[in-house]
């Protein structure tokens, strides 16, 4: 179990009426990936330039280290900040770039050149020390940001959306590279992204943003197979949603969900866990690797449960299957994603391999059904 | 915009006039210019090419004086406005929001000089001369051309601010150096170009300023003002080679100034 | 931060401050007192050089001024407009160099610049030399000393300051919109007149008021191309100040050259603000 380096507690910073950020705990810990989620304007971002030092919170503590951060100006504190623009020093070569933050601590001119040369193999950039910004490619520039950040061996690296500015082909690359410097270089990474994909390529724990509060934390892949809430099932990885409202069945105490048109019997253990009363608002979030869909005349091809759900629910009776039809195959290159229209106007996208040979073409009247495990239910949070 | 909507012979007037706009412009360069080169220096007639009124001028003790002073004065101006506009420029664009200060600036640019030139000679001469006993000079021409030259200074430095990006002063400060170190070795060189620009603007426009160097001058000569006296007394040849010098120095001083700007980028 | 303020601003809003703003107060104040025996200022309260300055005598010189500023404005922006129009059309790889060019001496020395005048422009000089010798004169034409001459020199001196801002409007037009003209009918006279002239107007007004300003004002042209009269007000400020040591009148016509601007300045800026609460957009 790694410790926690970082303690936010109670973080809150308002710009005039709006809270930014309001009201939050993090722990963060060491040698560790994480990821900041949430879309632009959840706060993400002024949480990031709160713990560098550029934003002063209106309430609440950082402490690294046990040390509380407040007030201490950024030039002061042992973290370091990968610039979304990368913010290299236009005037200055790549080396004097580098040598920046060690000069303004004093280091000796011997020992800057060796850590600039390190820092520049470290991010595989050998042999640029003389060439100057504009001269760089966007990879390139991001690297020498990289190591102007990383050559003053911070406690934690902070980086804003480090990968938005790149095309895709660098993207992938740059992802691997991120994950390979973590690794060696071993201290915290902690990344602030828009991007679900980036989130999940790169990170070893998420928390979920949205309008200023984290609405989950956990490891990537605990928030991506158990989430708690519909944001965070839809923030983090596709999903296929299914809402409604819980009630119990008709003169019993078992729970049940009942969309428009359907009705999903609930497991009454996961029910209670996620304190969900009768008249609460849920939803079951199908991933798409996890949907099944079968042609209707070949049989009843539904498999499995749901987590926390009944089995019975989705096999028989009219009233409880997903009936719906096809309304478009798109070919992903080895698998397809079907689309199909069920009952009540929604629309659910499964990942299937074979889709023609399981005549799964536009039009053909299909059901929907679930792998073992494959579907969530989570409390509907979404207005 | 490539205007395709004016063809044909609308387009070919509208060259036509540049030309002779541009034309009307130089003209009176070129042939000063040309005169000054005029053995007989006189329009007449084109007697050869000659060297003779330049050497004239150097040989001139009053009119090389004058030209030392005016010298004294746009270097000791320059330094002044450049230092104070551009500490202006820098608080207006980052520390207020008042459209009030914004607008003040372009005060010292929009007063008519011959206002600007009786006012300072009044002030001086009550607070100087008749308070302190101190006579007019070179030094009160400084503090005049000074305070028109801070507004051009701070427009110019301004218009650079705008175009900053502030991120690289974070970087700096994320990196270890506090504000002080940040403006010295991150902001002051992004803006270099900005301050060089306007210093060059500031000289070129306290070298050939004459009304308010007039007034504010007290018996000594700035060059502007030497050249009007001879002037005043009609043509002469030494005129047209002064005037040559004193435009192709302009020319050259506002050349590179375009292009530190130009290439800053 | 209240100390940063105090170190940027302080110094330059302190000098102006000293040598602006008491300048200009002072002036203000000259103009209402009177003038010494040998020349200088008594402060003695008064309203006389107010009243001097409406006498027909020297309401001619204003009068005359305002005329010539605005016949030199229409003029440069009749041969402006145009040339700005080209630059702002030409491929963008030669606009700023044709603009620098243009632009260029405006920097240079007002005084040389119409010193050069001169020579082109009296009896012996250039101009009508070659008029002569092409036969089209027979007698030297009296080019200068006159009104002649001062439009000629002020339009001369000012006519980069109206290009720049008209060409800067018109660079900034959305091309659509003439397209919009046209494909709805208007040929390329009318879109011109109901489409680029108006919204070319703020451009139009700026580049008046940086002729219509010094022109008022002016000292050098009048002086040294209106043949030494106090023609202008600037000429009238200089001998009045100067030649007849009559520092409050000075001031007070000063004054009264500031309160034309000031309200052509304002009435610019009134007409600007309506111009733009019509327009939707650019």
């Amino acid at each position: 179990m790694s410790e926690s380096i970082i303690r936010i507690e109670g973080l809150t910073k308002r710009f005039g009426e709006v809270a930014a950020v309001d009201n939050v705990d993090l722990d963060l810990q060491e040698n560790e990936f994480f990821a900041l989620l949430g879309p632009s304007g959840c706060g993400k971002t002024t949480l990031l330039r709160m713990l560098a030092g550029f934003e002063t919170p209106d309430a609440g503590r950082i402490t690294l280290d046990g040390r509380d951060l407040v007030g201490v100006p950024p030039y002061r504190r042992p973290l370091n900040l990968m610039f979304q623009t990368y913010a290299l020093f236009p005037h200055l070569r790549v080396a004097d770039n580098v040598a920046y933050g060690l000069r303004m601590d004093g280091v000796g001119k011997a020992e800057v050149s060796r850590r600039v040369g390190e820092a520049l193999d470290l991010v595989r950039l050998p042999g640029l020390e003389r060439r100057r910004p504009h001269q760089l490619s966007g990879g390139q520039r991001q690297r020498v940001a990289l190591a102007r950040a990383l050559v003053k061996r911070p406690r934690v690296l902070l980086l804003d959306e480090p990968l938005a500015a790149l095309d895709r082909e660098i993207r992938l690359e740059m992802q691997l590279e991120l994950k390979r410097l973590q690794h060696s270089v071993g201290i915290t990474f902690v990344v602030v992204t828009h991007d679900q994909e980036e989130a999940l390529a790169l990170a070893d724990r998420v928390a979920v943003m949205r309008t200023g509060r984290i609405l989950q934390v956990g490891p990537v892949e605990e928030l991506y197979e158990r989430p708690r809430a519909l944001s965070v099932a839809t923030a983090l990885g596709e999903a296929n949603v299914l809402r409604g409202v819980v009630e119990h069945a008709e003169g019993t105490d078992t729970p049940q969900l009942r969309g428009t048109s359907w009705v999903i019997r609930l497991d009454r253990a996961t029910v209670d866990g996620l304190a969900l009363r009768p008249g609460d608002r849920a939803a079951i979030v199908l991933r798409p690797e996890r949907t099944v869909v079968t042609a209707v005349a070949g049989g009843d091809g539904l498999t499995g449960m749901g987590v926390g759900m009944d089995a019975a629910a989705v096999t028989g009776g009219p009233e409880a299957a997903l009936r719906g039809r096809v309304s478009e195959t798109i070919y992903l290159g080895g698998s397809h994603k079907v689309a199909v229209d069920v009952a009540d106007g929604t629309q659910v996208v499964a990942r299937v391999q074979g889709a023609h040979e399981a005549n799964l073409v536009p039009g053909a009247q299909v059901t929907v059904g679930w792998r073992p495990d494959g579907a969530v239910l989570v409390v509907d949070d979404r207005g | 915009m490539a205007d395709r909507a004016i063809r044909g012979w609308g387009r070919r007037f509208l060259r036509l006039e540049l030309g002779v706009v541009l034309a009307f412009l130089y003209l009176p360069i070129v042939v000063v210019a040309g005169l000054s080169f005029n053995k007989s220096g006189l329009p007449t007639a084109w007697t050869g090419f000659s060297l003779d009124w330049y050497a004239s001028v150097v040989q001139n003790e009053s009119l090389l004086g004058a030209f030392g002073n005016t010298l004294i004065v746009g270097v000791a101006t320059t330094i002044i406005a450049t230092v104070l506009g551009t500490l202006l420029a820098l608080g207006l664009e980052r520390t207020v929001k008042s459209p009030f200060l914004y607008t003040f600036v372009y005060v010292p640019m929009i007063i008519p000089d011959i206002v600007f030139a009786i006012a300072l000679l009044s002030f001086y001469n009550l607070a100087f001369t008749a308070m302190l006993n101190l006579k007019l000079g070179l030094w009160s021409v400084v503090l005049s051309h000074v305070t028109f030259d801070i507004a051009f200074v701070a427009v110019v430095v301004r218009t650079r601010l705008r175009h900053f990006d502030r991120s690289i002063e974070e970087a700096s400060l994320d990196l270890g150096a506090n504000e002080l170190r940040t403006f010295w070795n991150v902001t002051l060189p992004a803006i270099l170009p900005g301050v060089v620009a306007g210093a060059l603007i500031a000289f070129t426009l306290s070298f050939d300023e004459f009304i308010i160097a007039f007034f504010t001058k007290g018996t000594s000569e700035t060059f502007p003002t030497q050249v009007y006296s001879m002037v005043r007394f009609g043509v002469t040849p030494e005129v047209n080679a002064i005037a040559t010098v004193v435009l192709g120095l302009s020319i050259t001083l506002v050349l590179a100034s375009q292009r530190i700007r130009g290439s800053a980028d | 931060m209240r100390r940063r303020r105090l170190i940027l601003l302080g110094p330059a809003l302190a000098w102006w401050a000293v040598f602006l703003v008491v300048p200009v107060a002072l002036i203000l104040a000259y103009s209402f007192f009177e003038r010494g025996t040998y020349g200088g200022v008594v402060p003695n309260f008064t309203l006389d050089n107010f009243a001097r300055a409406l006498d027909p005598l020297y309401l001619r010189v204003l009068v005359f001024s305002v005329r010539i500023a605005v016949t030199a404005t229409v003029v440069a922006l009749l041969i402006g407009y145009p040339a700005a129009y080209l630059i702002a059309t030409l491929p963008p790889r030669w606009r700023t160099p044709v603009l620098v060019l243009t632009v260029l001496p405006f920097w240079t020395s007002l005084l040389i610049r119409t010193y050069a005048w001169i020579v082109l422009l009296n009896r012996e000089g250039l101009i009508n030399r070659g008029l002569e010798g092409a036969g089209l004169i027979t007698e030297p034409l009296q080019l200068l000393n006159n009104e002649f001459a001062i439009v000629l020199g002020l339009v001369y001196g000012y006519l980069p300051l109206m290009i720049l801002p008209i060409y800067a409007s018109i660079e900034r037009l959305n091309p659509e919109l003439r397209e919009a003209s046209a494909d709805l009918g208007g040929g390329p006279f009318r879109t011109f007149l109901r489409v680029t002239l108006p919204l070319t107007l703020p451009g139009i007004a700026a580049g008046c008021i940086f002729v219509f300003v010094p022109s008022l004002g002016n000292f050098i042209v009048p002086d040294l191309l209106g043949g030494g009269l106090t023609s202008m007000v600037g000429n009238l400020i200089q001998s009045q100040f100067l030649k007849a040591r009559d520092w409050p009148f000075g001031a007070t016509l000063s004054l009264v050259l500031i309160g034309l601007m000031g309200a052509l300045l304002f009435l610019q800026s009134w007409l600007l603000s309506r111009q733009r609460r019509e327009q939707l957009d650019g």
